[in-house]
């Protein structure tokens, strides 16, 4: 079933729609929050919130034919920056989630904690807007369609603005 | 944007997606593989996506369900303002120390209304009708010991309102209680009941003539829910008839500690089993 339906049932108050809408989006809006710097408490926190904040603005919500994620992506956004957490380009090293555990030896896994933080400290210095396109588009794995609905953008102006964060991101590492 | 940046950047999109050996774009793709393996987050596990999905369905029943029909209008007021009294303290980052402090708040007391919000929440909570009952009574019990308190303070108009929110209490667990019939001990119940008349009728002794009605409505209320679970049919016991149940060897006054002991299931409810310190949430 579309998001549309979805919508228009959890707006009369079918809880079971949201629910619906909930299991297609959550994994989604909890791993976004993740790669915000969230740590996984927070970003559970903060996933249950953006989903009933969601359900509390869905009357005000307005049928774009967009997916129902670009909204929750919205409201995800203004409540981190409503939260007055860490500025947008500092992003905790800890806390970054980095995959499934490593069974590599002792060395080899302080090579890759060292190129994690490498990587995440560069990702850090970049613009706002490239830091999000990369997290949107290489570290959520989004379709570049997603991510122009959810920027808001056209998705030549995505595939541009990524080509532009990643030649960002190799100078900034090279530096 | 010029055109050539723009082919650039289509071609690294496909690239993206599947290798197109473009020597000029395999040191951008390779950094964007190479961001994803080391900082992509991992997806939610089962068990995180169930939980919030609990706590968001949960809130929301809570806030646009329709009450279970037997509850009665004024509790039922009662219980979606202390449920939304409970949301409000969760956002304003209600600590472990302020909900202690309200399980032991009294009718007047700024943190009651927390205290009734809990109690309402642990309702909603429950995820049986044995559970409802044993809820039920136990908010009974908290209701008789409140008004016992506020009698010996002489605030007796608060008292009287008390033992009306007691006997809307009792009520509700009588509704509960020819269900139990079969699916339960209850034993504990009609301990828990004994004591409580016992302690009306203490009351009734001494009280003003203010609260009398009150508490005879209470200890009539008492007196028929007991009535109603001795004429029960007991569900089979646990342990020889003569012993006593683990844990009941020094039962609290008002009866407050009561335990339905069943013969299968889950174990009635008593709140969320992942409680954490409350977070911040609308």
């Amino acid at each position: 079933m579309q998001d549309a339906e979805w919508v228009k049932r959890a707006r009369a108050g079918d809880v079971e729609a949201y629910g619906a809408l909930y299991r297609r989006y959550s994994d989604r809006i909890y791993r976004y929050l993740r790669s915000r710097g969230e740590s996984e408490q927070d970003a559970e926190d903060l996933a249950a919130t953006v989903f009933l904040r969601a359900f509390q603005a869905l009357p005000r919500y307005r049928e774009r034919g967009w997916p129902f994620s670009a909204f929750l992506y919205r409201v995800a956004r203004n409540l981190l920056a409503d939260s007055h957490r860490r500025p947008a380009r500092e992003v905790p090293l800890e806390d970054l989630d980095i995959g499934p555990p490593s069974h590599r030896p002792v060395e080899q896994a302080d090579e890759g904690r060292e190129q994690r933080e490498h990587l995440a400290r560069g990702l850090a210095q970049l613009a706002p807007h490239h830091q999000e396109v990369i997290r949107l588009r290489v570290l959520l794995g989004l379709s570049t369609s997603e991510v122009a609905v959810w920027m808001e953008r056209s998705e030549g102006a995505v595939r541009v603005l990524l080509y532009r964060a990643l030649r960002e991101m190799r100078e900034t590492l090279e530096r | 944007m010029n055109r050539h940046e723009a082919a650039q950047a289509d071609a690294l999109d496909r690239a993206l997606n599947e290798p197109t050996g473009r020597e000029d774009l395999h040191d951008l793709a390779a950094l964007a593989s190479e961001l994803h393996r080391q900082l992509g987050p991992a997806p939610a596990s089962m068990a995180v996506q169930a939980r919030v999905e609990r706590r968001v369905r949960n809130q929301l029943r809570a806030a646009h369900a329709p009450l279970r029909p037997r509850l009665s209008p004024a509790l039922g007021l009662l219980r979606r303002a202390a449920i939304a009294l409970l949301v409000v303290g969760l956002i304003a980052g209600a600590t472990g120390g302020t909900a202690l402090a309200a399980s032991n708040a009294y009718p007047g007391d700024a943190l009651y209304p927390i205290k009734l919000a809990e109690e309402s929440l642990r309702l909603v909570l429950s995820p049986s009708e044995e559970g409802d009952a044993e809820l039920l009574l136990s908010f009974a019990g908290a209701r008789l010991q409140e008004a016992t308190h506020l009698l010996t303070l002489g605030r007796d108009s608060l008292a009287v309102q008390t033992l009306g929110h007691y006997d809307e209490s009792m009520a509700q667990f009588e509704t509960l209680a020819p269900g139990l019939k079969d699916r339960t001990d209850l034993e504990p119940a009609r301990h828990a009941l004994g004591l409580q008349r016992k302690e009306l009728q203490a009351l009734m002794a001494g009280a003003p003539l203010s609260v009398m009605p009150a508490l005879k409505q209470a200890e009539h209320r008492a007196g028929h829910a007991e009535e109603s679970l001795l004429a029960a049919t007991p569900a089979p016991p646990t342990e020889p008839p003569g012993q006593i149940e683990p844990g009941r060897e020094n039962p609290t006054p008002h009866g407050q500690e009561v335990k339905a002991t069943k013969q299968s299931g889950p174990d009635p409810g008593h709140g969320p089993k992942d409680k954490k310190t409350p977070t911040p949430s609308p």
